[in-house]
């Protein structure tokens, strides 16, 4: 509740910038860099992070997210009424009182709802988590999202200019020729609370007995404390180097201030927000891009190593870059040539313009490219992050997309047949356009927790594990085409169902190792090799799986046709081992808790069931196909 | 006798016995989600019947048992001794081996955890679950008795020359606030701790280390000063003080059980290391020295980063910070003599799978 209070202050404080500055872009300003959840990172990456939480995109009504974060800390009056905060719950629609078919809405828009829920808030905080209702999650993530933008905005409220008046008989020892702000103000401000001290002395703490230059002077002091009140919790920007203060490296400029480390060092960064911030509000454009690129060079000389900097670089081009969208993008090409391809009657002009043979090729050189594309993708994060490339829920699917491809590749490359290319596309593009979906706090490029924190382990167990699931994806893929070819020829493909238990063996291998890795990595850091904690048990269940269907193969208790339904069925499996098991919130794995997927990992699981089921009665009776 | 051990040994086994393994594992792993994962564990792997409602069914131990029983036999009476089957031979006997070191880490190993502040010194290692009522004479250990074998409303055997009765029991207490020192509850004085407050059963905690045991006894012919209602909680580990009759100073102390290690562990200090800028951990850091008789040697523990020594393993597992900034670390403590056989029998599978598949792709191309 203070912090709502203490904001309306500020934001009456700060008037609005002489024009919208909409135009202005920030071609210096997001390779600047800031220490944001314990990595440094450029401003580009801050802002979308941010503007992913409370949108859940990565623009803000047309503004790009580093120009948005420029006009929320430079002009606030302007962004409180920026449609940024995406709210979907129609409960919360009601209970907020906000106009219904809007699907964004501005921190102006807000407001009154937010005062008003803010007691339930502290109601809900008191209670279980696991008792709050959707609506009421998305209340509080809402309250919270707000208090973070709050901060937000706050970061630079100490050399903003003030809409405030100053007693005529101090205002002259102003520095001259500055703005008034926060910072100027100072210098003034232990004078001005002895004068005050003498009229309280005299007349009294009641203002309302003072004279109007008295009651200026007791507005001016209680704004400047209403300020400092708020920017107090401001840490959020940590953007100011701190060489002299070895625990933290960078601080947020109010943290600065408050902690008196007025070095002339500081007052050179400080500076250099000051003129960023001018020319933003005087949407000065030269200036405001000899600003950025002043800031950004001065701190990058005086406080960044190059290796610093050269990351920051790669990190704002793998953002923009969009390497898994664009990866989706040419899996997809490479399908739809690859199908061109193999059809028979294409229109003619069609055969005139590109005949089946450079079709194909086609198809395969959309497939490189989308391979080299995701990995490339992956290769940039592994360096960012500097450890390998899985750690998350996330991570682990863009890896196995990889995997899938990669298997595709390779198999292509033996067999000449197309199949694996096509199979490997299909599951590289699905992994790859369900990740986004799991990514938790809009941040794609987190840090691990403690435990996690091993680049042996992450390197070995994970990776081997990671590559099994994708093995199996492969292989279950195979199995379902393989079942549909006895449909479709009334007779097995032997080649095909022979390569479907090859990556079945190869499978197993990984899935076995890795998951045998995993105990290894158990014993080794918590001193026991089995634990039967769900993820286990999963990894175990795959193993299982799989021995139960090649063990069945081999003692002729499964047909061939009913181990081709036992491997598509791996499906499932790896599913529910994958991602059902972080649904359980329970166990040591539980770090990529989602919610949200638990539908869609449902209708995943019964669909496969029911298309498997199909596939394997059909496969059963040829003769008795519809032609 | 020898006809079943042959049954036994055909490959189908593994084909019945890995879906009753397969449904065993997600039931128990499902269970978690309401049991948590120690009375999972009891219920579907660690035990030999898993009840369903009032039908028995195989638990994990008989499952895996007879899984590694036909494994055994087939690999020894069955085996197929020929050179494009030694993948395939490796790869059982790993598992093999994997197996039979589970099972003796099953029955070997013991886990437990130690608690030490900085500053201080400590040869004790907690159980996890098990606790027991410890009963000293003139500040000597005199009995210890399980707190599983007491039952409400029995005479408890301590080996003291007054009376106990177990009032009450509960594996996990709520406390229950007297109203202002209350000196009497029903016919019964009551005495120190129980003045203040009531033990009351309260709803098992999900997981079993989170659960608050406790007990209220009764005492009677301690005399009148020590007659009367106390209780013993692992919330607040304050000793029942008395004075018997024949002048001796007995003490009982409720508490989880204890073991002595070998040797001792003093905690210099606890380090919680945070990335930059955030409250997320990096890594959690103790420093501590080894002491074994006179020998003495300063060791790091580390998350990810145990100390081996004398088959116990000691792991960062948690650590404990109070109001005046005092810390304390909680090490988990692990003795396995069976730590070799995972390592083992991984390598001995993953080596079978590779000759498989290398002679399966070797043979292809030579038909």
């Amino acid at each position: 509740m203070m912090r709502r209070i203490l904001f309306a202050v500020f934001l009456m404080l700060m008037p609005p910038a002489a024009q919208a500055a909409d135009a202005l872009n920030c071609s210096a300003l997001r390779d600047i860099p800031v220490l944001h959840e314990g990595r440094l990172k450029p401003l580009d990456s801050f802002a979308r992070i941010y503007l992913r939480q409370f949108s859940g995109r990565d623009n803000a009504a047309g503004l790009g997210a580093c120009a948005w974060l420029a006009e929320s800390l430079f002009d606030p009056a302007a962004a409180a009424q920026r449609r940024i905060f995406q709210i979907r719950n129609p409960e919360l629609v009601y209970v907020l009182e906000i106009d219904p078919q809007q699907k964004y809405y501005a921190l102006t828009d807000l407001e009154k709802g937010l005062a008003k829920t803010a007691p339930q808030i502290e109601i809900l905080l008191q209670q279980n988590p696991a008792a709050w209702t959707p609506a009421q999650q998305d209340l509080l993530a809402l309250h919270n999202h707000v208090a973070e933008y709050h901060e937000i905005m706050r970061s630079f409220t100490l050399l903003m200019p003030l809409a405030l008046e100053v007693p005529q008989n101090i205002a002259p020892q102003l520095p001259a020729g500055e703005l008034i702000n926060f910072l100027t103000l100072q210098s003034i401000e232990p004078e001005a609370r002895n004068k005050l001290a003498e009229i309280v002395q005299q007349k009294g703490s009641d203002p309302a007995g003072y004279d109007s230059e008295e009651q200026i002077l007791a507005q001016l002091l209680f704004d400047l404390d209403a300020l400092r009140a708020g920017g107090r919790n401001s840490a959020i920007l940590r953007i100011m180097p701190a060489p002299f203060d070895a625990a933290e490296k960078w601080v947020s400029p109010w943290m600065m201030v408050e902690r008196g480390q007025g070095s002339p060092e500081n007052g050179v960064y400080l500076r250099l927000w000051q003129d960023m911030a001018k020319a933003y509000r005087d949407h000065d454009e030269a200036a405001w891009q000899a600003a950025q690129k002043n800031a950004l060079e001065t701190i990058q000389k005086r406080s960044m190593s190059s290796a610093d900097i050269a990351r920051l670089q790669l990190e704002n081009f793998y953002n923009r870059f969009r390497f898994y969208e664009r990866a989706i993008m040419l899996y997809a090409l490479s399908l739809a040539m690859l199908w061109l391809a193999a059809r028979k009657d294409n229109p003619r002009w069609l055969q005139k313009v590109a005949p089946q043979r450079s079709l194909r090729l086609l198809g395969y050189g959309f497939f490189s490219l989308a391979v080299l594309c995701h990995a490339a993708g992956i290769l940039l994060r592994m360096i960012i992050l500097a450890r390998p490339p899985v750690g998350t829920l996330y991570e682990s699917l863009l890896f196995v997309g990889l995997i899938c491809a990669l298997t595709g590749l390779l198999l292509f490359w033996r067999t000449k047949n197309k199949l694996p290319l096509t199979a490997g596309a299909l599951a590289a593009a699905g992994l790859l356009l369900a990740a986004p979906n799991l990514l938790q706090q809009g941040e794609s490029l987190e840090l691990l927790t403690a435990v996690l924190n091993t680049n042996f382990w992450l390197g070995t167990h994970v990776l081997t594990i990671a590559t099994g699931y994708g093995l199996c994806v492969m292989a279950a893929l195979f199995a379902h085409v393989a079942l549909a070819r006895r449909i479709v020829h009334k007779m097995p493909d032997t080649a095909l169902e022979n390569v479907v238990y090859k990556i079945s063996l190869a499978a197993l291998l990984f899935c076995t190792v890795g998951t045998i890795l995993g105990g290894i990595w158990a014993d080794q850091s918590w001193g026991r090799f089995w634990g039967w904690d769900p993820k286990e048990n999963g990894a175990l269940l795959i193993v299982l799986w799989l021995l139960w269907a090649q063990h069945g193969r081999l003692s002729a208790h499964l047909t061939p046709r009913a181990f081709l339904a036992a491997i598509a069925f791996l499906n499932v499996i790896v599913a529910l081992a994958w991602f059902g098991v972080n649904l359980m919130g329970v166990g040591l794995h539980s770090y990529g808790f989602i919610t949200g997927i638990a539908a869609a990992l449902g209708l995943f699981c019964a669909a496969e069931i029911v298309i498997i089921a199909f596939l394997w009665v059909l496969a059963a009776k040829p003769r008795a196909r519809i032609s | 006798m020898y006809k079943s051990a042959l049954r036994l040994t055909h490959a189908d086994i593994t084909f019945f016995i890995l879906p009753l393994l397969m449904l065993n594992l997600i039931a128990g792993t499902l269970a978690q989600r309401w049991l948590g994962l120690f009375d999972a564990q009891k219920m579907f792997f660690s035990t030999f019947i898993t009840w369903a409602g009032p039908v028995p069914l195989p638990g994990g131990y008989i499952l895996i048992g007879v899984f590694t029983l036909s494994l055994f036999l087939k690999f020894i009476l069955r085996s197929s001794w020929h050179k494009n089957k030694a993948g395939i031979i490796l790869a059982h006997l790993g598992a093999l081996v994997l197996l039979v070191g589970g099972l003796f880490t099953a029955l070997t190993a013991r886990e437990g955890y130690m608690v030490i502040p900085e500053g201080g010194q400590t040869p004790y290692v907690y159980d996890y679950h098990k606790r027991d009522v410890f009963i000293f004479e003139n500040d000597h250990l005199k009995k210890t008795i399980a707190f599983d074998s007491l039952r409400a409303g029995q005479m408890a055997d301590l080996d003291v020359p007054f009376m106990v009765r177990i009032v009450e029991t509960c594996q996990n207490c709520a406390i229950e606030k007297r109203d202002d020192h209350a000196l009497q509850s029903g016919d019964l004085t009551l005495q120190s701790m129980a003045r203040f407050m009531a033990l009351i059963p309260a709803p098992l905690a999900r997981e079993n280390e989170e659960n608050m045991s406790g007990l209220s006894l009764e005492i009677t012919g301690a005399g009148e000063h020590h007659d009367g209602l106390y209780i013993a909680f692992e919330g607040m580990p304050e000793p029942i003080k008395i004075t018997a009759k024949n002048g001796r100073n007995y003490k009982i102390i409720f508490g989880k059980e204890q073991r002595l290690l070998p040797f001792s562990v003093e905690l210099v200090s606890f380090r919680q290391e945070n990335h930059p800028g955030s409250a997320m951990a990096k890594s959690f850091t103790s420093d501590v020295i080894v002491h074994d008789g006179d020998v003495r040697w300063p060791a790091r523990i580390a998350m990810n980063e145990p100390l081996r020594y004398k088959g116990y393993s000691l792991f960062q597992s948690a650590f404990d910070r109070a109001e005046d900034g005092s810390q304390a670390t909680v090490l988990s403590v692990v003795e396995n003599r069976g730590q070799l056989f995972p390592y083992l029998g991984t390598l001995i599978i993953a080596a079978g799978l590779l000759l498989h598949i290398f002679i399966t792709v070797k043979g292809r191309h030579t038909p």
